[in-house]
């Protein structure tokens, strides 16, 4: 009896934590099916009209937006798993003085919230020449996304065996050979999760992209969403807006499901042992 | 099975060590290490962990850079040189292999480095795969691979670089007990194909007597003895060589001089009284020294032989041969081993018995004091199978 | 990343409500003074407020859950 009670509010729970995360982005595919009056009445099954999302992909800003995120988040990920695996080799794998403090500085640099580098990077971004760029937002993105891909990568590559180094110093291997050939595949499927979350929350940010931008040809997507204005002053687009965050999402979803099946653990099983 | 390298086209690879010494920080690790190992011979580095000898490895394959000293590899100093141009390939303990690539790969990663030709990198990873039995699993990845067939890939990883000197870095203390005497006895069967110089590290003292010419036995980072098998068996230069080498290990018997002349040593441990013939150095009465006699020497001979006696603490019955641990008046303990059975039960007297040619004796510094040493001989056994 | 948002709490509430003042988060307000109002000292006063907080509230987690950050 005390079991069944228990199992029941378990399954209660799960439905209730599946519903809040799940329903607010079926209320957003519904939503982006209606417009006008239809938005503020509760209908749940509306008739698919495709009309927000004709509206917004014959729009050449909201198209340009996309790109421009699009160059922004692989820019971070490709430049910060470069700078991630390479660190991370000489932090994890190379003995120097200060290792430990250099590792805690990387871990409180990312501690900082980002309103608390806003002033600092505004100044830098406009002494390089990059405001109203997207080489700003690359550059302020890999602020918060090299600290957490190189940790990672420093824990993971520190799993891997020594001796699989010295077998490779035995063939001849040169540093860079070793990194690129030796632990660069094995660090592959870290290396595309970790890739997976930096490139989440490069085609998230918002602050940074609200402050570095100003012209509508160099924003990413999240500001031109939030920037989606009406017909008057008086009336949010919330069709146009939900079918826009449902376009945004949904490249998210499709990365998800293709290296969910990339990330396959025990790629390592029979280096060692 | 042909050879890799016709014998004639071997380059010399004799290698030698010159006062080579090794500290991390403020620790030592070897102290000064002089040793000289000829070209073609099989040398086995023995000893407790933390002794060196995998330092001592890993110093030869350049993978750890040496404190002071000199290593002379085919004549040429070699300190200096990355591991990959001094021409020598190691088989690591885990074996090393590289789990991203194919058995094909693993073998040709170091070649495509050496800048070999393609076909001649083929040619050489098919006969190596064609000695190891590897040929059927060229194309699979380690982890596809039994504990076996992984360590054949890397003995294949290490063939194929055709280098001047093979280091083995324990490499079958991964293996279970079957597979590992099987693969001891290919290791020693690539050597004689191969007529290469190896150099194998191990804690095992069987793999060690079965496989080298050439034993060098390391302690806290010092050689203790170099010689062959059968020289540290019945001439161990010290206490520690003495205890370390055979199983069970030597009885090592606390004694005392009573007095010296005539030829004899007389000596006392606790009660007993044995009587040694000695030509060696001058002993003073009253030196404290160590006899030592191994437990598979306590065999009657005909001559004169040492007599001990205790109380039977333990005996055991393995079939082949019986073992029975006695406990002397003084409370040091004996071991015993004798073939067959034995009948003797815990708390009966014993009298144990060993001819004086097997006696081992060591000094107050723990030096032998006796030259080279025989066990009782099974003269028959022996001699019939001299005569086929 | 997203184990930062709620400290410096921007996106949502700038979307959802960006200029009442009851619901402004302390990131808003900096940025508020920083860039609308162009207060680059006043907004990074308010900046380094917002991370000696969270540094003091880091510190006492760490000093009580005795984490060790660094394994050597």
């Amino acid at each position: 009896m005390k079991r069944l009670a228990k199992t029941t509010a378990l399954t209660l729970l799960k439905i209730i934590v599946v519903f809040y995360t799940i329903f607010p982005f079926y209320w957003a595919i519904v939503s982006s099916f209606k417009s006008g009056a239809a938005l503020f009445s509760v209908n749940f099954f509306p008739a698919i009209d495709l009309t927000n999302y004709r509206d917004l992909l014959t729009n050449g800003n909201f198209l340009r937006n996309i790109l421009n995120s699009a160059i922004v988040a692989v820019s971070v990920v490709t430049l910060s798993l470069i700078f991630a695996i390479t660190s991370a080799y000489a932090l994890g794998k190379m003995k120097f003085r200060g290792r430990g403090i250099v590792l805690a500085g990387i871990l409180g640099a990312s501690m900082f919230p980002q309103i608390v580098v806003l002033s600092g990077l505004f100044g830098t971004i406009r002494w390089l020449g990059l405001y109203n760029s997207l080489g700003s937002l690359v550059l302020s993105y890999m602020i918060f996304s090299l600290p957490f891909t190189v940790w990672v990568m420093t824990s993971f590559i520190r799993q891997i065996p020594a001796e699989l180094e010295d077998a490779a110093r035995m063939d001849g291997c040169s540093t860079w050979a070793m990194i690129w050939q030796i632990y660069f595949p094995l660090l592959a499927p870290a290396l595309a999760s970790t890739g997976l979350l930096a490139f989440i929350a490069s085609w998230n940010e918002f602050l940074f992209a609200l402050t570095f931008t100003l012209s509508d040809t160099v924003r990413t997507v999240p500001v031109g969403l939030a920037l989606i204005s009406g017909s008057s002053r008086f009336e949010l687009p919330f069709g146009t807006i939900m079918a826009a965050s449902v376009i945004v999402t949904v490249p998210l979803i499709l990365l998800v499901l293709i290296f969910q099946r990339r990330i396959v653990s025990g790629l390592t099983a029979g280096a060692v042992k | 099975m042909t050879h890799l390298l016709p014998r004639k086209e071997k380059p010399m690879a004799d290698l030698s060590l010159t006062n080579v010494r090794k500290a991390f920080g403020a620790f030592t690790v070897l102290h000064g290490i002089d040793l000289k190992i000829e070209d073609g011979e099989f040398v086995v580095f023995v000893g407790p962990s933390g002794c060196g000898k995998s330092t001592l490895l890993r110093a030869i394959a350049g993978l750890e850079e040496i404190s002071g000293g000199d290593i002379c590899i085919g004549g040429q100093v070699v300190n200096h040189i990355a591991p990959a141009e001094r021409q020598i390939a190691m088989v690591f303990q885990s074996y090393a292999l590289y789990p991203h690539m194919d058995v094909y790969k693993n073998m040709a990663f170091g070649l495509k480095f050496a800048k070999i030709p393609k076909d001649e990198i083929d040619r050489r990873i098919r006969k190596a795969a064609s000695i190891l039995k590897l040929d059927a699993v060229l194309d699979r990845k380690p982890g596809a691979l039994s504990g076996g067939q992984r360590q054949r890939v890397a003995i294949g990883r290490a063939i194929v670089r055709q280098p001047k000197v093979f280091l083995f870095d324990e490499p079958l203390s991964n293996l279970d007990a079957a597979l590992r005497v099987n693969t001891r006895i290919e290791i020693a069967k690539l050597h004689r194909e191969l007529g290469a110089t190896m150099i194998y590290v191990t804690h095992d003292q069987v793999e060690a007597m079965t496989l080298a010419d050439k034993i060098v036995v390391l302690n806290t980072g010092r050689i203790e003895q170099v010689g062959t098998p059968l020289d540290l068996y019945h001439a161990p230069a010290n206490l520690f060589v003495a205890g370390f080498i055979g199983s069970p290990a030597m009885n090592l018997i606390e004694a005392r001089v009573d007095t010296v002349g005539g030829g004899n040593l007389q000596l006392s441990a606790g009660e007993q009284k044995v009587t040694l013939p000695y030509s060696g150095p001058a002993v003073a009465a009253g030196a404290a020294v160590t006899i030592g006699i191994r437990p598979e020497h306590w065999i009657p001979g005909d001559g004169p032989s040492v007599k001990i006696e205790g109380t039977v603490d333990l005996v055991e019955h393995l079939g082949e041969t019986s073992i029975v641990y006695l406990r002397l008046a003084d409370g040091q303990m004996i071991t015993v081993r004798y073939p067959g059975d034995i009948f003797c039960a815990a708390g009966d007297r014993f009298v144990a018995e060993a001819p004086v040619a097997a006696v081992h004796l060591f000094d107050d510094a723990g030096q032998a004091m006796l030259g080279r040493r025989s066990g009782p001989a099974y003269g028959i056994l022996g001699q019939e199978f001299r005569a086929r | 990343m997203d184990h930062r948002t709620p400290a410096g709490l921007f996106d949502l509430a700038y979307v959802l409500s960006s200029k009442s003042r009851e619901t402004a988060t302390i990131s808003i307000y900096a940025r508020q003074q920083l860039v609308d109002f162009q207060d680059v000292g006043y907004g990074s006063a308010v900046a380094m407020l917002v991370f000696l907080m969270i540094s003091l509230v880091a510190a006492v987690y760490i000093q009580l859950t005795k984490i060790r950050l660094i394994s050597e």
